[in-house]
């Protein structure tokens, strides 16, 4: 007589279960009697675990999730409007825009026929200083130091944006002035942004004119370089230091609130989060 | 899980008509197709990641890597099935990045495998917990192939499209996680298989010639 085949262990009862066990485990299980119990001990268990499975509740999304993916997908259209990859074609958004709404999600792409050239005309403005033609966009004013004469309001409102009564409680704070003002400074010291050391202040960058000029020129639309934003909140986003620029909205009842990362310029806006509120 | 396992054929003709009309250059479109399915692909990386943040930048990364793919949806596979590969696949980037640290169970909770009696006494918010929590400790091919079809609802054919596996081997890892779940929720008792069975007792244990097929 030759040995018997050893037992099952779980994995092969539960392959056997789902008709994907190996015709060796089969013929054990047609002969033992402990192996067949176990599968029946499974087949159950198996049925109350499937029940608890589909009905699990969905779990509540974060608050502020849909707005980051919309503002994830505004900066995608606006930064690759013409994507080529291995199987991917370009995506017609860019060539054929439909509405001139530039907000939010891909909307945005619209803009981005001629955003490159407008961008870096911008940047060569606003951060080189030299070369410039014309000073009549909230960038180059800045550059060139007219931010006194620029109807741009600065605040710093200490509001976190992630929160998602931000757009209701931090909002008309921030535009009616209430927020406590800022006044840009100088020039931040090239040895911070260069040695990679964490600064104390990591808006520091942002709070010199040359510095927001970068950022604004990334975030501003590129068929709108002229469009002052409301108001420019030196804030926070989900605990780190961010800054929140509120544009007017297409829509005249709402605004729209990109809020950027510390290291936002003129290649990287860093879109963490976007928001369209009530205009209060 | 309620909304339509695999994509109603209505909600999927939908989906393609978004979808055409985003690589058509709709600014709206892709924006209504990702709320259409926002909620239930965030649920799947949330419990493919256990963690909150990472599960909102692999969502991101999914919906980015969609948007720009869109024009290259071939249509032969339902939208939601795609949407759910694309999930799944950034879900598992990260996993393979961080393939050094654990799993992070989503809520805090008890020690898995509580007995059943205690089990039964829970109510549902705890047991979701529960059950949430032992989903995290599943391998993680078992715990994705259960996601989608278990929890998510996907036919195994379209969890196998969306694996890139065949549809026996996503049979086989629902089949050896949901056991792996049965033990750690108290469904099963977790006892070793018997010993290997000698010629005599084999001849001697009356259930032996009871067979099973």
């Amino acid at each position: 007589m030759t040995s018997p085949s050893p037992h099952l262990d779980l994995d092969a009862l539960a392959d056997a279960l789902a008709g994907e066990g190996d015709p060796a485990g089969a013929d054990h299980l047609a002969g033992c009697g402990s192996c067949a119990s176990r599968l029946d001990e499974l087949v159950a268990a198996e049925a109350r675990v499937v029940a608890v499975l589909s009905a699990l509740p969905l779990p509540a999304a974060p608050a502020g999730l849909t707005g980051r993916l919309d503002a994830a997908l505004a900066v995608e259209a606006r930064t690759h409007p013409a994507v080529v990859g291995a199987s991917v074609t370009a995506l017609p958004v860019a060539r054929a825009p439909q509405h001139r709404r530039w907000l939010p999600a891909a909307a945005a792409a619209v803009l981005l026929v001629s955003g490159a050239g407008l961008g870096v005309a911008l940047l060569g403005n606003g951060v080189g200083g030299s070369d410039s033609d014309t000073a009549t966009t909230t960038a180059d004013a800045l550059a060139d130091g007219d931010d006194a004469g620029l109807d741009l309001l600065l605040t710093e409102s200490g509001a976190d944006w992630a929160d998602p009564a931000a757009g209701t409680t931090a909002l008309p704070r921030v535009l009616s002035g209430a927020a406590d003002r800022f006044a840009l400074q100088g020039p931040a010291p090239a040895s911070d942004a260069e040695s990679g050391v964490a600064s104390v202040d990591e808006l520091e960058v942002l709070r010199t004119p040359e510095g927001l000029a970068a950022c604004l020129s990334a975030v501003l639309p590129p068929d709108e370089p002229d469009l002052t934003p409301l108001a420019v909140d030196y804030a926070s986003y989900d605990g780190r230091p961010a800054l929140a620029v509120v544009l007017p909205d297409p829509d005249p009842a709402q605004v729209s609130v990109f809020v950027v990362g510390a290291g936002c310029d003129a290649q990287d806006d860093q879109t963490l989060f976007f928001l369209r509120a009530p205009r209060p | 899980m309620t909304t339509g396992p695999g994509g109603a054929p209505d909600l999927d003709v939908r989906d393609r008509e978004l979808l055409a009309a985003h690589v058509a250059g709709d600014p709206d479109a892709f924006g209504a197709l990702v709320a259409a399915h926002r909620d239930r692909l965030w649920a799947l990386a949330l419990r493919t990641l256990g963690d909150r943040e990472e599960a909102a930048d692999a969502l991101q990364d999914a919906l980015l890597s969609a948007y720009r793919g869109a024009a290259g949806f071939r249509g032969d596979a339902r939208v939601t099935t795609w949407l759910h590969r694309v999930v799944v696949n950034a879900c598992l980037d990260r996993l393979r990045r961080r393939a050094a640290r654990p799993t992070v169970p989503l809520p805090e909770s008890g020690a898995p495998g509580e007995p059943a009696d205690r089990h039964d006494a829970l109510g549902a918010r705890e047991t979701a917990m529960e059950v949430e929590a032992a989903l995290a400790l599943l391998p993680v091919e078992q715990r994705v192939a259960i996601l989608l079809v278990d929890v998510q609802g996907l036919p195994v054919d379209q969890a196998a499209e969306v694996l890139g596996v065949p549809a026996g081997t996503v049979k086989s890892r629902c089949s050896r996680g949901r056991a792996r779940l049965a033990l750690s929720l108290g469904h099963l008792r977790n006892r070793p298989a018997p010993p290997a069975v000698t010629p005599s007792a084999a001849a001697s244990d009356p259930q032996s010639r009871g067979g099973r097929t």
